[in-house]
């Protein structure tokens, strides 16, 4: 081979490996910025399926409020609380699977304020393969039919991430 | 070529032969630069087609996931909409062609490109093909009094609903109210109309290019007038999607008056004949439904779930009622709340109310039969009462008793103010 034919052919491939390096380099940043994206991505369809999940709960007819026959919003009533909770921890009922569609994998607590202190857990459907947890609080209201008073609690809901 | 040159090209060409092959000195200058251009042309071309193959993956990543960021909206758009009951609301979205489906099994989605948002317990009714770049989504509590569910109903303006009934029809104004104005709703009063030719109030209903065009048939009589004992067969909407639906009150049960019974007709694919399904319903809210809902498939998967989450409730408040019964004493001595049931005290104590109303549900839910008959369109058979329906009618019969008894006592505590059962 000519030395000028030599030169002509290691001169295309310098352009060439310059040419796929600012290519590799390219694709690296492309993909760095696109697994970013696609992480933060992720991180608001988890913080949104956790506020959708937590709407949802606010308004179950299972847990609300009804007042001379007037449903109230986001007020709970507590015997419905417990009855809630102890159908969805009957393992007879098979109630869990019947609103996994609903609340998924996720707890629901309610944490008492006022005017007694306490917690109930309705819920908790943790995978074994949960990596992480996404929590919503929700304030509402609660009523006690027996005694006939309200009280005043926060809904929260753990949204857990597979 | 003249004598000397050809000899000179001998001379050349022996001389050549002559020189062993290591020795050889060609003019490769000559071969030098075409191999330089076959190279170039070579790894350009592998870079051409690497960038255009990168490009085309890029370009199909983009679109699944521009469908899937639609649909994750939607579907918390249409979470929203589902827990705010009464609102009617327009969603405006990139111009789609979304598929509204229920598989065989039940599992219900949206459906945009390749990329598919399941509906989990959403219950949504609507055409399956919605296109456009507007939604209208509207919901409604389904209400029993006890409430069970919101029900979401979501169609397009491209969508076209005929309403018809006789003049002053009672179902006509009542349904009238409920519905929104921003559903592309036409209202007739004809007394009696034929959907066999499409001509209804003093008009040919033709197919004026909608996406799809439900008539819906109201009668304030149990018995269907015959010119609803079909749907429109007009060649016009050959390559429509039409269908239709006549609603009727069912009153088996004296003194409720918010059972109906429902005839979906679902168009054969691709011919103009048609079959039907029939079902008897509890609620206003029910009969809604069947106007909005695409298919008798559709309307079934999801009266099935609300009939599941019914069956639920009703334990719920079988057991809150019971909590209630154990305080009775100090806080309604006057009235008494029901009793769980007891299978293992002696005699066992019989099942309330809700338990009842439970089993009955979830009967509703799980029979095969389902709330349904399905049949082919000839006169006589339609006359004849449908075989299938009878099981899920009883059970449609026990729960509208139930829920009769069970409103009656939330009444009477009501007026005793003592604490209301549901």
């Amino acid at each position: 081979m000519s030395k000028k034919g030599q030169i002509q052919l290691f001169e295309t491939i310098a352009v060439l490996l310059v040419f796929f390096i600012i290519v590799g380099f390219g694709m690296a940043f492309y993909f760095y910025i696109s697994k970013e994206s696609a992480i933060k991505e992720h991180r608001r369809a988890l913080e949104l399926n956790a506020i959708t999940t937590a709407q949802k709960v606010s308004t179950l007819p299972e847990l609300d409020c009804i007042q001379v026959g007037v449903h109230l919003e986001k007020c709970f009533d507590t015997l419905k609380m417990d009855s809630f909770a102890k159908i969805l921890n009957d393992p007879n009922m098979q109630a869990k699977d019947a609103y996994f569609d609903t609340i998924g994998y996720s707890k629901l607590k309610v944490i008492k304020i006022f005017p007694t202190g306490g917690a109930i857990d309705i819920y908790d459907n943790k995978p074994a393969d949960s990596v992480s947890t996404e929590k919503t609080f929700l304030p509402i209201n609660t009523y006690d039919p027996l005694s006939k008073i309200y009280g005043f609690a926060v809904l929260e809901v753990s949204f857990y991430e597979r | 070529m003249s004598k000397k040159s050809a000899r000179q090209a001998a001379h050349r060409g022996r001389s050549a032969r002559n020189i062993p092959l290591g020795r050889r000195r060609f003019k490769l200058g000559a071969v030098d630069i075409p191999f330089n251009y076959l190279f170039v042309m070579l790894a350009g071309g592998a870079i051409l087609l690497g960038v255009f193959a990168f490009v085309q993956k890029q370009q199909k990543a983009f679109a699944e996931d521009v469908a899937d960021t639609v649909l994750r909206d939607l579907g918390a758009i249409t979470s929203g909409a589902s827990v705010a009951k009464g609102t009617s609301q327009g969603v405006d979205i990139p111009n789609s062609d979304i598929t509204l489906e229920c598989t065989d099994e039940c599992t219900c989605g949206m459906t945009l490109g390749a990329v598919t948002a399941q509906l989990k317990d959403n219950l949504v009714f609507g055409q399956n093909n919605l296109k456009g770049t507007k939604l209208i989504l509207w919901a409604q509590d389904w209400n029993l009094p006890i409430r069970v569910s919101n029900f979401l109903f979501i169609t397009t303006p491209r969508i076209k609903y005929y309403v018809i009934a006789a003049p002053n029809s009672k179902l006509l104004k009542t349904f009238k109210e409920r519905i929104p104005d921003n559903i592309d709703m036409t209202y007739i009063e004809d007394a009696n109309p034929n959907l066999n030719t499409g001509m209804i109030g003093g008009q040919k209903i033709t197919n004026l290019g909608y996406d799809a065009v439900r008539i819906v048939s109201l009668s304030d009589q149990t018995a269907i007038p015959s010119g609803m004992k079909t749907c429109i067969k007009d060649i016009s909407f050959q390559d429509g999607d039409v269908s239709c639906v006549v609603i009727t009150p069912n009153k088996v049960v004296p003194g409720i008056n918010n059972a109906f019974n429902v005839l979906l007709w679902d168009k054969n694919p691709g011919k103009m004949t048609y079959f039907y399904s029939y079902y008897v319903v509890v609620g206003e809210t029910a009969a809604l439904a069947a106007i909005f809902a695409d298919n008798w498939h559709q309307f079934e998967c999801n009266m099935r779930k609300a009939y599941m989450r019914l069956s639920f409730l009703s334990l719920l408040v079988s057991d809150r009622s019971n909590e209630l019964y154990k305080q009775q004493s100090t806080i309604c001595p006057s009235l008494s709340y029901p009793q769980k049931s007891d299978p293992n005290r002696n005699p066992p104590t019989p099942k309330n109310w809700f338990e009842k109303m439970a089993d009955t549900s979830k009967a509703l839910a799980t029979n095969e039969e389902g709330a349904m008959y399905q049949g082919d369109i000839t006169d006589s058979a339609f006359n004849e009462q449908p075989p299938g329906i009878q099981t899920a009618t009883r059970n449609i019969i026990d729960l509208q008793k139930n829920l009769k008894e069970i409103e009656a006592k939330n009444r009477d505590l009501l007026r005793q103010d003592c604490p209301l059962l549901y």
